[in-house]
């Protein structure tokens, strides 16, 4: 009732409802709460939803010939009264908002190899505007699989001769220690004022010694480099690396304040290379615009061995509180865990409990012998105990199940990885990523999908690992952590028919007051796919990707392995509109209004974590007259 | 029975033109999946067995397809049903409930002949 009340006010009052509907940034605005004042999305207009247009970049692969695959997790970008798409050919290409018509295309020429990640992949691009008039005063931003940071004119997809050699800035320049592999700029720059941030990708799970993590802030005018925070030790740096920032980032321009997500030391799934502390890895670390030094930082791990990279930007939120406002940041995790913190200070806003974890047993590990968490809210998908053994999985599987669940170690969340196996749970790809939360600030409630997926992770002593190695892909397979004394072996829990062994659901969505903590509702969300069949509603999907609210009321979402686009009913979370699209919608949609018109727009693009189907396709939805 | 085989035959024929529609089209939502083609093949599987029940058989040999020939098309239909292919479900559901009515009257004429010649 409470949360119905506020909705009520919240469409009686806002102000963000007459607020014109862009869509400027990967999370829709500076603050990534992807909230949408697109009005027109209500759920009693969910059964007029209709496809206004659709378009096909024609940059996609199966990875079937000469190319990899494409993984296309773009967040199309509505600015300057256009549509802007990058793609994982590394092209820009713009549209019109209202028909899907190609206004120009820009291609970065950038190598079609996989030089990093198992695919040539693209989230998108960047848009910036200096507030004059002229050439190039208003830019796209596109990064490569070579590391190239390209700038466009927005209104004619031409060079921007004054950014850095001609348009094109080298970013793997500022690549020189530990530089095992070449940087990827695969996500697209977050823009602060006139600053870009830019963080990277690099290989995982392959080496030790690995590029320390760094965020690069870059003129976006002249392409030069401003400042650059880094997130390892100096004196670790050439044992170990990573602690980089491969997703999209959050900024305050009031406070002046970027909000980046750090990742996990390398190697991922053993830190014997690392037993001192690395406060900032895995973290939510705060940093000053102005001169880029570090304001706080808060660790969601110590000595992170499960890759529970952090791994979406923070959603800002002021939250009404004894008769004030705090302005607030909320972290989604990997683990589950919502950490709502003071974003001035990094504290946190509900009580953080410290417990107990296991312990190790690998050679030269030595695991943090307590960790951090947060109840409240409580963490989308029950992190503390794996789910239970499926019965229907452990039936056709003829005990498979059963049987492995008592040969791997599993003591709970945060048990070490180990040479018999152990249970990973929340698998790698955790329960949130790169999609993040949704959050209406008008009533302070944030969307959330979740996934449940069991991973087997096994470390293999290096003199057997050549011998027992087989392929990778796709975040599961084998992977050498060259320079540890274990390579390692990632694999999902599934029985031999390649059913899940764990109890549904695989996917769920839900809502939470931020002012009281509370869940107000946890719903199943999508359809589990496997060879084509479908699971049951309230079995759920695993998802990627995240959500977009609406002030009209509607939650849009992707995500799904049954690669459907949903309208929810943000009350309720009840799914009130689907359309079948071509392969999962991974990437977060864009909820915009064009010429009085409101729009939602998917990039289509899948990704083998959830299924093999690949596309190029975008779909432009509105509610029908 | 000649008529229910030859209906059955027709119903998995389109059974499985769809299945190889669900197949071979992206927007079926299960394209280039096993399950599309399993269930596809399950069809086929049905409308060649009903084609083959026309033929003048043995006795075992014919209720061992008449058999075979429904659990095809139940099992066919539930695939299907799990594809979310519902015109697919419904002609298979159909071929399924067409033989059983088929096997109930071919049941009672028999026992009204057995009856008559006694």
């Amino acid at each position: 009732m409470r949360h119905l009340a506020a909705m009520i006010l919240a469409a009686l009052a806002g102000p963000a409802a007459a607020q014109q509907a862009t869509w400027t940034g990967f999370h829709g605005d500076p603050g990534s709460r992807k909230f949408s004042a697109a009005e027109s999305f209500t759920p009693e207009a969910a059964a007029r939803i209709e496809r206004a247009w659709e378009y096909r970049t024609g940059d996609v692969s199966d990875g079937s010939g000469e190319r990899p695959a494409t993984i296309w997790s773009a967040t199309p970008i509505y600015a300057n009264e256009t549509l802007y798409l990058g793609t994982p050919f590394y092209r820009i290409i713009a549209l019109d908002p209202a028909t899907g018509t190609e206004l120009w295309s820009y291609d970065s020429q950038s190598t079609l190899e996989a030089l990093t990640q198992p695919g040539l992949k693209n989230r998108g691009v960047a848009y910036w505007e200096s507030g004059e008039s002229g050439e190039c005063e208003k830019r796209v931003f596109l990064g490569t699989m070579d590391a190239e940071l390209h700038a466009v004119d927005a209104d004619t997809g031409q060079p921007c001769a004054d950014f850095a050699d001609g348009g094109i800035l080298n970013v793997n320049q500022w690549n020189d220690v530990n530089d095992v592999f070449p940087f990827s700029l695969l996500q697209p720059p977050t823009v602060a004022g006139d600053l870009l941030l830019l963080g990277w990708a690099g290989a995982d799970w392959e080496y030790s010694a690995a590029p320390p993590g760094n965020l690069l802030a870059i003129d976006a005018r002249s392409g030069e480099l401003v400042w650059e925070a880094s997130f390892i030790p100096e004196e670790l740096i050439r044992s170990t690396g990573t602690a980089n920032i491969w997703t999209a980032m959050t900024v305050d321009l009031d406070l002046g304040m970027a909000y980046v997500p750090v990742s996990s030391p390398s190697p991922n799934y053993w830190g014997g290379n690392r037993v001192d502390p690395i406060p900032l890895a895995t973290s939510t670390t705060a940093i000053d615009l102005e001169t880029g030094e570090i304001a706080w930082s808060f660790q969601h791990i110590r000595h992170d061995i499960w890759d529970y990279d952090t791994p979406a930007a923070p959603q800002l939120v002021d939250i009404e509180r004894d008769g004030g406002t705090v302005p607030a940041l909320v972290q989604t995790t990997k683990q589950g865990f919502l950490f709502v913190l003071d974003r001035r200070t990094g504290e946190p806003l509900f009580p953080i409990e410290e417990i107990e974890v296991p312990q190790s047993d690998a050679e030269g590990e030595a695991t943090a012998a307590t960790q951090r968490v947060a109840l409240t809210p409580e963490p989308t998908n029950h992190p503390f105990e794996m789910p239970q053994t499926w019965w229907l999985a452990d039936l056709t599987g003829a005990g498979q199940c059963s049987r492995e669940r008592e040969q791997y170690r599993y003591e709970g969340l945060y048990t070490p990885p180990s040479e018999q196996g152990t249970f990973l749970y929340p698998g790698t790809a955790g329960a949130n990523n790169w999609g993040g939360a949704a959050v209406d600030d008008r009533i302070d409630i944030l969307y959330v999908n979740s996934m449940r997926v069991v991973q087997v992770i096994r470390l293999i002593p290096r003199e057997t690992y050549n011998e027992v190695a087989g392929e990778s892909g796709a975040e599961q397979g084998y992977y050498p952590q060259e320079g540890a004394p274990y390579g390692i072996e990632l694999t999902e829990w599934r029985n031999w028919l390649g059913l899940p062994c764990w109890e549904p659901p695989f996917g769920t969505f839900s809502a939470y007051d931020l002012r009281s903590g509370e869940r107000l509702y946890e719903m199943p969300f999508g359809m589990a796919q496997y060879s084509g069949f479908y699971g049951f509603r309230d079995w759920g999907t695993p998802t990627l990707g995240g959500p977009v609210v609406t002030a009209g009321g509607l939650v849009f979402i992707g995500a799904s392995m049954d690669a459907r686009v949903r309208a929810l009913d943000a009350r309720t979370g009840e799914e009130l509109w689907s359309d079948l699209v071509d392969a999962p919608a991974v990437a977060n949609p864009a909820v915009f209004t064009h010429d009085g018109v409101d729009y939602a727009v998917f990039a289509v693009g899948g990704n083998p974590i959830l299924t093999p189907g690949v596309s190029d396709q975008v779909v432009a939805y509105r509610v029908s007259d | 029975m000649r008529n229910v085989y030859l209906i059955v035959a027709v119903l998995a024929a389109v059974g499985a033109a769809l299945g190889l529609w669900a197949y071979l089209t992206s927007t079926s939502g299960v394209d280039g999946t096993s399950g599309a083609l399993i269930a596809f093949l399950g069809a086929l599987a049905v409308a060649l067995g009903a084609l083959v029940a026309l033929m003048d058989l043995p006795r075992w040999a014919q209720i061992t397809l008449d058999v075979l020939l429904v659990l095809g098309a139940v099992l066919t239909a539930v695939a299907a049903w799990f594809l979310m292919q519902t015109f697919f479900t419904i002609v298979m559901a159909l071929a399924a409930i067409v033989l059983c009515a088929g096997f109930v009257v071919a049941g009672r004429n028999s026992k009204h002949h057995g009856e008559a010649g006694a």
